[in-house]
């Protein structure tokens, strides 16, 4: 089964989130251009484009660390604006550099993000055992995080922002630091969370990713979107890459 | 040889280039901080000069009894300075050891020789120890040379500085010399326990100090007879010339027949420099070894709990943190139980006791400053490499203030309870010492709960990995600023309400007010700043 069979099989998809005419400018130069986007639920929207883009910008604004100066971002029908706090609980984060509290262990900022997203302990003891298999790193998520290396704390990134009930999963550079099975790993999750009645939204430069397992894609550039597809057997990824710039 | 002076001037002109870098941005804040620094050591010394100089004074009255006496506090000034750039010496050179250092790294990986990496390092130490003595011994000095009519003349001034030196030399010699000599087992046994080692070390060498400046003998010196006076005062154990206190002191009043000083010094400092060069790198290494070894905690402590425990724990398995807390506390002890000694048994005026007790509120509240914006203050910037976890994780800002100072309150407990203990160490009649409990109680807890908000305003969230820079920023030192109105405020309330025999209700009625309206805008402005914030 394509991934772009789940979108297809979902009858009223569900739209999770929607961004309306967004714009932010970092002094004089406009990083984010009035975009406008709709992610629903069982999509995975690869979102590619060159260094600079807006890419970055445009994910900090949808998970509230950075203020939008024009336009809405709401999940769930919860704006990112005013309901922040409602919008947030919804969304799962990784960052492009997903750095940890150096003197705490994975396990303990993973027990640690549970019980913030409201998860009883033992639900959060059940459910961190559960995604810990995903990687097999249990015995490195008793290490200190200041000396995990990069793929690491990617991966611990990633477990944490699968806690609590979270339908939005926003990833910025995914597959950055990992081995190749990890990369498998990681793709697979993204579609069983989409199938689950999710959305994925992840930014990168690998394309062979996001080929292989995502089911829109936006192209972004100058803070623009400049180009959206779905992608299927007859439309790749590199074609509307290479049509878009 | 020119190879390695070279490569010593290399790295100077680099770091040069460094602080000139540094001052390019911000230059104005940049100033602003370092005058304060210098407005800081300058209110030290001036502290120093004018206790000093006033008690000099008084003993210049007395022939040969003040003479002696003065001799005996300066060496006894020499003493707790040399101990305080001991410990200064050994805390830089375990801070050195211990943390990540990108430029070292960078510079063991260059085909640089370990000598001129040692050199430069001990150097840079022995210029940062001088300064710190000289805050101390100049003003020390010029009290003495002004009360006992010396008058003030370059020369005199010139072989204070050279002393200064000298002694920062031999403290830094010592001090590198034994965290170098023993840096295997420092390695070994790092994190929290090599703190307890530091605090141990730096225990007994206050004891035994402390044994020196006021030994048993000194009690019988006041009901002595003159002839037996001499006998007494030689044989006190700071006088003997086995202490480098004594070596100088004597350099002080004659550098000519002491100048071997300057050569035994100069020689500690070679010793020095061929342990550090022996053992640095290979120390250095071991050090990355067992971090990446070392660092596991098979037993989680967050499986319950929120932010206030996650906080707590930051400041538990950070031995900088913590470290410098109990180091701070533990100063604050040694000068408390130094001063109880110095005002134990003797007759004391009713005018003379307030004034007392008063400057102890205020070096209290001080400690306390000091301990706040370095544990306290940063507890918000040191988010700053996990801001995009915290601040999208679906919490509220009322909720992370909250949980910051909740964190900030129990951190701070242990001052509350050394502040009350100081009440008990100081020989003072228990009538007005309740007071000055509930008194000191409220203001410990007032300025840890304000030094914690006033970190939230503007949290530097770039230096979250070095929570030391956090409180010496622009920021830390308006903090310390406030901080210096509220302590002024508490200590002209405390001198008001002893002198009076009775409380003044509207002084502290005021106090009362003026401290809720300052928590309840700080905390409306963290709220308000923290959601301007962008990560």
């Amino acid at each position: 089964m394509e991934v772009v069979d789940i979108v297809e099989g979902m009858k009223e998809k569900e739209i999770i989130l929607e961004i309306k005419g967004v714009s932010k400018n970092y002094g004089r130069t406009a990083a984010v251009r009035a975009v406008e986007m709709k992610i629903g639920a069982g999509d995975i929207y690869a979102l590619i484009g060159p260094n600079g883009s807006g890419k970055t910008t445009l994910m900090k604004m949808i998970v509230g660390l950075l203020r939008i100066d024009k336009g809405e971002i709401s999940i769930l029908g919860n704006q990112i604006k005013g309901e922040a706090i409602g919008a947030k609980k919804l969304i799962g984060y990784v960052p492009d550099k997903p750095e940890g509290y150096g003197y705490l262990s994975g396990k303990e900022l993973l027990y640690l993000t549970g019980r913030l997203k409201g998860m009883r302990e033992a639900e959060v003891r059940v459910r961190v055992e559960q995604l810990m298999k995903l990687f097999d790193i249990e015995k490195i998520l008793e290490g200190r995080m200041d000396g995990y290396s990069r793929g690491n704390l990617q991966k611990t990134a990633f477990l944490a922002a699968l806690l609590g009930e979270p339908r939005l999963l926003i990833i910025d550079e995914p597959i950055v630091g990992l081995d190749p099975v990890s990369i498998r790993v990681f793709g697979e999750r993204l579609v069983k969370f989409a199938k689950d009645g999710g959305a994925v939204l992840f930014a990168t430069h690998t394309l062979d990713f996001a080929s292989k397992y995502a089911n829109k894609v936006g192209v972004m550039s100058e803070g623009k979107i400049v180009a959206e597809e779905k992608l299927n057997s007859k439309v790749k990824i590199e074609k509307v890459y290479e049509k878009a710039l | 040889m020119s190879e390695a002076l070279n490569q010593i001037k290399l790295i100077a002109l680099n770091e040069a280039k460094q602080v000139k870098g540094w001052f390019r941005e911000q230059l104005l804040t940049k100033l602003v901080v370092l005058l304060g620094f210098a407005g800081l050591a300058v209110l030290v010394a001036g502290f120093i000069w004018l206790w000093s100089w006033g008690y000099m004074s008084n003993l210049a009255q007395y022939e040969n009894y003040g003479e002696l006496t003065a001799l005996y506090l300066i060496k006894a000034g020499l003493l707790v300075i040399a101990w305080l750039g001991l410990g200064s010496a050994v805390t830089s050179n375990l801070t050195k050891m211990a943390n990540k250092n990108a430029e070292m790294e960078y510079l063991l990986v260059l085909p640089v020789r370990k000598g001129v990496l040692a050199f430069w390092g001990m150097v840079k130490t022995v210029l940062m120890n001088w300064v710190l003595v000289l805050v101390g011994l100049l003003p020390l000095m010029l009290a003495y040379f002004m009360a006992f009519d010396w008058g003030v003349n370059a020369t005199l001034v010139g072989r204070v500085l050279l002393v200064g030196l000298v002694m920062a030399m031999m403290v830094t010699s010592v001090g590198s010399g034994l965290v170098y000599a023993t840096g295997r087992w420092w390695v070994r046994i790092r994190g929290g326990v090599s703190v307890i080692g530091v605090l141990g070390f730096f225990g007994v060498s206050t004891w035994l100090i402390l044994k020196v400046i006021f030994p048993e003998q000194l009690k019988t010196l006041y009901s002595s007879e003159i002839e037996q006076f001499m006998n007494i005062y030689t044989a006190l154990p700071l006088l003997s010339e086995w202490w480098p206190s004594s070596w100088m002191a004597s350099m002080l009043f004659d550098f000519a027949q002491n100048w071997w000083v300057l050569a035994v010094s100069m020689l500690m400092m070679i010793i020095a420099w061929l342990i550090e060069r022996q053992t640095m790198r290979r120390l250095w290494q071991l050090s990355q070894e067992r971090e990446d070894r070392e660092k596991r905690y098979s037993f989680n402590l967050l499986k319950s709990g929120g932010l206030v425990k996650k906080d707590i724990i930051g400041v538990l398995r950070t031995p900088t943190e913590w470290g410098y807390g109990v180091l701070l506390m533990g100063m604050a002890v040694a000068f408390f139980v130094l001063l109880g000694q110095a005002t134990k048994g003797s007759y004391w005026s009713r005018k003379f006791e307030v004034e007392i007790m008063v400057a102890a509120l205020g070096w209290l509240l001080f400690f306390v400053t000091a301990f706040g914006l370095r544990v306290v203050f940063p507890l918000m910037a040191r988010e700053g490499k996990v801001s995009w976890w915290l601040m999208s994780i679906g919490m509220g800002r009322g909720r992370v203030i909250g949980d910051k100072l909740k964190a900030a309150l129990i951190l701070g407990l242990p001052l509350v309870l050394i502040s009350s203990l100081v009440w008990l160490i100081m020989p003072f009649e228990m009538t007005r010492l309740l007071w000055m409990f509930a008194f000191t109680g409220v203001l410990v807890i007032s300025l840890v709960l304000l030094l914690n908000l006033w970190g939230m305003i503007s949290p530097l969230f770039k230096l979250a990995d070095q929570p030391d820079k956090v409180s010496t920023s622009m920021s830390g030192l308006m903090a310390l600023g406030v901080s210096l109105i509220i302590i002024a405020w508490s200590v002209f309330t405390a001198n008001k309400t002893l002198e009076n025999g009775n409380l003044d209700y509207l002084t502290i009625v005021a106090g009362i007010d003026i401290g809720t309206l300052m928590v309840g805008v700080s905390y409306w402005l963290a709220r308000m700043r923290i959601s301007k914030y962008e990560f």
